[in-house]
């Protein structure tokens, strides 16, 4: 009695949660249709071009180096402490950030597929994330490589990385989700998202640390859920332990995040094909 | 609602066991129409409070004027596409669905299909449903032609052992030769339907919908196709095909819904409802 009344409150049918989480089980259980998508989205992106999806190492490489040598020097540190960090940072930031926009047209650029057969939804934004897994795989080598130059060498720290990347790909999964169904519906998301990206940045620890800070701005940073998400994944693979708030509040973002989903996703399923 | 997520179809063995059947009561559909303008975050944080925000065009109620064009909250357009249709499809209907352009075939067609979520009313399907509405669906320009053999076959539901012989059954039936191998781009159009045709009538459902029938290739090819048409189309137990041919509809349905605005003007066999629609169109026109 008491759920059903909150349910009406939200105004959402409960079949339509069950429809909802159907969808996204039955969607999972399709792992064949979006990890041969994926792949293909990947494969047909760098079918013609020489090195393949090692351009993505490569511009990454590019851009850590550069990033690496001009922030080191303004900030007066040494190589061999911050490239690494600012390797991983930027490798797992542009995971979550494409991740993030290219899921913004996940059910956009689907349509012709959506409008043509019945198919649980879920799949099309699956394939956006098996997709820049494909794509992570290829950048990540880079860290690994910086790592071994600058003496981090693996130890059974890299373990806790695990739990940490799937803790992490959850919160991506649950954001770009929630961008894929706004963004089809209101065709400002996605460039709304773009820029919030670029002010996130820099809101992030990203290119900087949390202990370079100090002050207000610090606490205000430290509260960024951003911030507990990434450290979950990175500080493992800087062979340091992420904090226990990490861990606290990485999971509680995961859990918010997908009740959000759960109930956006069950009061806009079935109206996301009229919105193609 | 008895609609199967994925459609399970096998290249070789039918796939069935239950009782095809369509059948609706009531069935209606409110189709919400966005233009760039109602599209945007501007205007609804202009027009709407936030709480309307996803509830969108959901009703029409009293608004509902004359035709089938209503306003639903916040100055959405809405588009009553099915008005209130019952109907009972049964093993071995062979329906057409005529009406003039804008009359619904293609919102009803995507509703049995269970693309489309009815807005009120029953819709119950019994068996496998296979839409044929874009034969070329899942092309990526890029793919070989055996690469986009296998993402159809994925896409239809074939299991890895299915797909070998999906491509054997494919590539002997289109005759490509070492063309299977290139960019489905470096294709004439001639040949992609070639490909495009032996796939999608390379499975059998119980329920096949069509939005216009598939007819393209060279002469010889055409003859061919026609063959491989005809036991496709046999081998589903209902088939529901919406097309302006005449010689489609006589040729191949037993049965006729015609539609008009949204409702189900007529339902009986071909020669009467051809009659009835002719009639009508004189009346408009006179």
């Amino acid at each position: 009695m008491d759920k059903q009344m909150q349910m009406a409150f939200l105004g959402i049918a409960e079949s339509q949660l069950e429809k909802a989480i159907h969808d996204i089980w039955s969607s999972l259980c399709a792992w064949r249709l979006w990890t041969l998508f994926g792949y293909n989205d990947v494969k047909m992106r760098y079918r013609r071009s020489t090195l393949g999806p090692f351009w993505a190492s490569l511009s990454m490489a590019f851009q850590v180096f550069v990033t690496g040598f001009v922030m080191a020097y303004l900030f007066h540190m040494t190589l061999q402490r911050y490239l690494p960090y600012i390797c991983i940072g930027l490798i797992i930031w542009s995971f979550l950030t494409t991740i993030v926009s290219e899921g913004a047209n996940a059910f956009i650029s689907s349509s012709e597929l959506i409008l043509q057969v019945k198919r649980p939804l879920f799949v099309y934004l699956l394939q956006v994330v098996w997709r820049n897994i494909i794509v992570g795989a290829h950048t990540v080598v880079i860290f690994f490589v910086v790592a071994l130059l600058f003496g981090l060498f693996p130890t059974s720290a890299y373990l806790l990385a695990i739990p940490g990347f799937v803790l992490f790909l959850v919160n991506c999964v649950w954001a770009a989700g929630a961008v894929a169904i706004l963004s089809t519906r209101f065709r400002d998301i996605p460039l709304i998202v773009t820029n919030a990206f670029m002010a996130l940045f820099w809101l992030t620890p990203v290119v900087y640390q949390l202990d370079q800070l100090s002050g207000p701005i610090k606490t205000v940073i430290s509260y960024n859920p951003l911030y507990h998400a990434i450290e979950v994944f990175r500080a493992p693979l800087l062979l340091t332990e992420p904090s226990a708030t990490n861990w606290l509040v990485a999971i509680a973002t995961a859990a918010f995040g997908w009740l959000f989903l759960l109930l956006l996703f069950a009061r806009t399923r079935k109206r996301i094909p009229f919105w193609l | 609602m008895n609609i199967k997520p994925s459609i399970k179809a096998s290249s070789v063995v039918p796939v069935s066991g239950r009782q095809a059947r369509i059948s609706a009561r009531d069935l209606s559909l409110d189709f919400p129409i966005y233009d760039i303008a109602s599209r945007s975050l501007k205007q609804l944080l202009m027009v709407r409070p936030i709480a309307t925000v996803l509830r969108g065009a959901s009703q029409v109620g009293a608004s509902h004027v004359g035709g089938s064009i209503a306003t639903g909250a916040g100055g959405t357009v809405v588009v009553r596409a099915i008005d209130k249709m019952s109907f009972e499809i049964e093993e071995g209907a062979r329906i057409g669905l005529i009406g003039h352009n804008g009359a619904g075939k293609t919102t009803l067609l995507r509703t049995m299909a269970g693309i489309y979520e009815p807005t009120s009313g029953v819709l119950e399907t019994a068996g496998h449903v296979m839409p044929l509405f874009n034969l070329m669906e899942g092309m990526m320009p890029d793919a070989t032609g055996r690469e986009f053999i296998r993402i159809r076959g994925v896409l239809l539901g074939l299991e890895p052992h299915q797909l070998e012989s999906l491509a054997e059954d494919v590539i002997e039936f289109c005759e490509l030769g070492s063309y299977i191998d290139m960019p489905v781009r470096t294709y004439s159009t001639g040949m992609l339907v070639r490909l495009a045709f032996a796939l999608s009538t390379s499975v059998s459902p119980d329920i096949l919908l069509f939005d216009e029938l598939i007819g393209a290739g060279d002469a010889r090819f055409v003859s061919k196709a026609q063959e491989r048409l005809k036991s496709f189309v046999e081998r589903s137990s209902i088939v529901v095909v919406a097309s302006h041919s005449r010689a489609i509809l006589d040729q191949w349905c037993n049965r006729l819904f015609l539609l008009e605005h949204g409702k189900l003007i007529a339902d009986g066999p071909v020669r009467d409802v051809l009659e009835e629609y002719d009639r009508r169109t004189a009346a408009q026109n006179a």
